[in-house]
């Protein structure tokens, strides 16, 4: 049974493949000759087979042919589409591709076996790394990157508003996936987390804005954007909160002789600055610029009026 | 038993790179395929040899040649290319040779695999920059240790900072497995130290070394663990004595959706009074640090310092040089 279904798919495919133009289900049922002559069960079986095929991938496109008065649906296979272009990839990038594929798990339901056997043969080579990212909601995913392939432009709905969106990049930051790109109406370039994405539509039009010279992703320094005057803050950091500073303000330091560092941060917003800076208690100091340091003192110093007048 | 859709789309991957590879051996594509040999064989002879477009006669039907373990595959141009990739196969191409290029010795010869990305990209009308992958602390020599520690099944000795109590202790654990919540990594370990299970956030683990001692298989299976790759239930747990009420001004409402407050109300004064369980006195200052100096703690539970805020600020002020 396996064996008829699977002869029967091929030589569907096959005649697609052959086909000079777009075919209807009668004609395809005709000449693949392995169909049921009850045109119930003709129809369920083929619906069956066309599905197969579609979750392949194959770009399986249906169109109607005929008058309007009595038009039929016509079933067509863009073999440009179908076809993958001639890659040329050498051993050594199929096994590296087949390496990354071993090394990395993505927490979801993509697998990649599959584009491997496309691209030349899978194997499951040894592995030394195994280290894991979460994809969230592959689906969600998979309709992003393909917008931002083809340049189509994506509608969803984000903290509680509708937004149209020229994607630019996926970008992988802190345990999560964002998606940056140009926001139309308010025509700024902007970073969404896609696990917070919803209500996703992706327009059909191809090529519907160009890539700009030079993008990059999301910016998690929160103190980086804002209106206040651009100045560089020299910030010391005791040993024992260098590692948390380097992973989660992403932020160079140097380290002094007894392992203490010195972070440079570019800060345009400061009161969000010095929020994050009190984040790390006793353990940071702002030396420079001095007004920022006295503005970090003279919100510590409210604090404590203000508690010493609500406590009395 | 391979399905009919796995055995077709097996096929339709082999049957090209054997055109184009002129032949291979059963053995070879076995392996390269993951086709088991007696369906692969009978799939040759039993199906793909009836293939081909209408007709259905002999000089338009595949033709298979299968001889001393070696076969050859004929008039099967329309196959002789494979299907494109789609776009998930290709983004998690992309983004797991990305994540590697990351990790990997920055020596290695991976030159190939940048190209190998370049035209996995350019094959779906991708540029290989619109996906872009920051390790984070991934990219730390305490997360290399950490791997190392699980794939060979040693303890770590670690010092780690809870962010709860700001206090720094030294602890031996037996790694089990590492799990993501919200956006952070965490290690899921046996504290020795302690006697018991521990969450660690991987970024609060400020110094870790690689104990000679293995970890102890044979408790740890005792204790009827859970699956390590389910993910971390909660940052930190909140105590069930310990709240406060505070008075905030309405910038700060967001802490109304961050935590878990119990109650909120607005006040004439045009503050909002907000009750939530507070994890500790250090946690309930922070916090109090990231609002409006203007807040007013205004009720605690016993045990909570009401001076939490004032004292952490009088902590800060003495690093600043101020000693009153």
């Amino acid at each position: 049974m396996a064996a008829e279904k699977l002869e029967r798919i091929l030589k569907l495919l096959a005649e697609l493949l052959n086909a000079s133009g777009p075919l209807t289900a009668d004609e395809l049922r005709t000449k693949i000759g392995m169909y049921p002559e009850n045109l119930v069960a003709f129809r369920k079986q083929f619906s069956r087979d066309k599905a197969a095929l579609k979750e392949m991938g194959v770009p399986l496109d249906v169109i109607s042919v005929g008058s309007s008065a009595k038009s039929a649906e016509a079933y067509f296979l863009d073999n440009k589409r179908y076809y993958l272009p001639d890659l040329d990839l050498t051993d050594a990038e199929l096994s590296q591709l087949n390496y990354a594929s071993n090394s990395i798990h993505l927490i979801g339901e993509l697998t990649e076996e599959e584009a491997l056997r496309k691209l030349g043969g899978y194997s499951k080579q040894s592995v030394d790394l195994s280290a894991s990212a979460s994809i969230g909601d592959v689906d969600t995913f998979n309709r992003l990157f393909e917008a931002l392939s083809q340049r189509k432009r994506a509608s969803f709905s984000y903290a509680s508003k509708q937004r149209l969106i020229e994607p630019y990049l996926l970008q992988f930051k802190g345990e999560h996936w964002y998606l940056t790109g140009r926001e139309i109406e308010t025509d700024s370039v902007k970073s969404f987390r896609t696990d917070r994405i919803s209500d996703l539509s992706i327009d059909d039009t191809f090529d519907a804005y160009s890539l700009p010279d030079a993008f990059s992703g999301a910016d998690f320094s929160y103190f980086s954007y804002g209106d206040d005057d651009e100045v560089e803050a020299k910030v010391l950091i005791d040993k024992s909160h260098v590692q948390w500073v380097e992973s989660n303000l992403d932020v160079p330091i140097e380290l002094n002789e007894n392992g203490d560092g010195i972070a440079i941060f570019v800060v345009k917003n400061y009161e969000s600055f010095i929020s994050r800076v009190l984040l790390l208690l006793d353990h940071a100091e702002i030396l420079e610029p001095d007004f920022l340091r006295q503005k970090l003192i003279e919100r510590l110093k409210r604090l404590q009026d203000s508690s010493e007048g609500s406590n009395a | 038993m391979l399905k009919a859709t796995e055995r077709l789309e097996r096929l339709v991957s082999m049957v090209p790179w054997l055109i184009g590879n002129n032949g291979a051996t059963i053995d070879e594509l076995e392996d390269r395929f993951q086709y088991p040999r007696e369906t692969l064989l009978n799939d040759l002879t039993k199906v793909l040899f009836f293939v081909g477009p209408h007709p259905h006669t002999p000089d338009n039907l595949i033709e298979i040649n299968l001889q001393d373990g070696e076969v050859w595959i004929s008039q099967a141009n329309y196959l002789s290319r494979p299907l494109n990739l789609t776009y998930a196969e290709a983004f998690s191409l992309l983004a797991k040779g990305k994540m590697l290029l990351q990790l990997i010795d920055e020596n290695l010869a991976h030159s190939s695999l940048v190209s190998a990305l370049d035209k996995v990209a350019n094959c779906i009308g991708a540029n290989h920059e619109q996906v872009v992958v920051d390790p984070g602390v991934r990219d730390s020599e305490i997360y290399s240790l950490t791997h190392n520690a699980l794939l060979n099944k040693k303890k770590i000795l670690i010092r780690y900072y809870s962010f709860n109590d700001d206090y720094s202790s030294e602890r031996l654990i037996q790694p089990l497995g590492l799990g993501i919540n919200d956006r952070y990594l965490y290690l899921r370990a046996h504290c020795d130290t302690a006697n018991d299970f521990r969450t660690f956030r991987m970024d609060r683990i400020i110094h870790a070394e690689l104990s000679e001692e293995g970890i102890d298989t044979e408790f740890l299976e005792s204790m009827d663990l859970e699956p390590t790759q389910n993910p971390i239930d909660l940052d930190f747990q909140f105590s069930e004595e310990g709240w406060a009420t505070l008075q905030i001004k309405e910038s700060d409402s967001w802490i109304i959706s961050k935590y878990p407050t119990t109650s909120v109300t607005e006040k004439s004064n045009n503050m909002l009074e907000v009750t939530l369980p507070i994890s500790s006195n250090i946690w309930l200052g922070r916090l109090l640090l990231q609002l409006d100096p203007e807040t007013i703690l205004a009720e605690v539970a016993s045990g909570v310092d009401i001076h939490a805020g004032h004292n952490l600020a009088k902590r800060i002020l003495s690093r600043y040089g101020f000693n009153e």
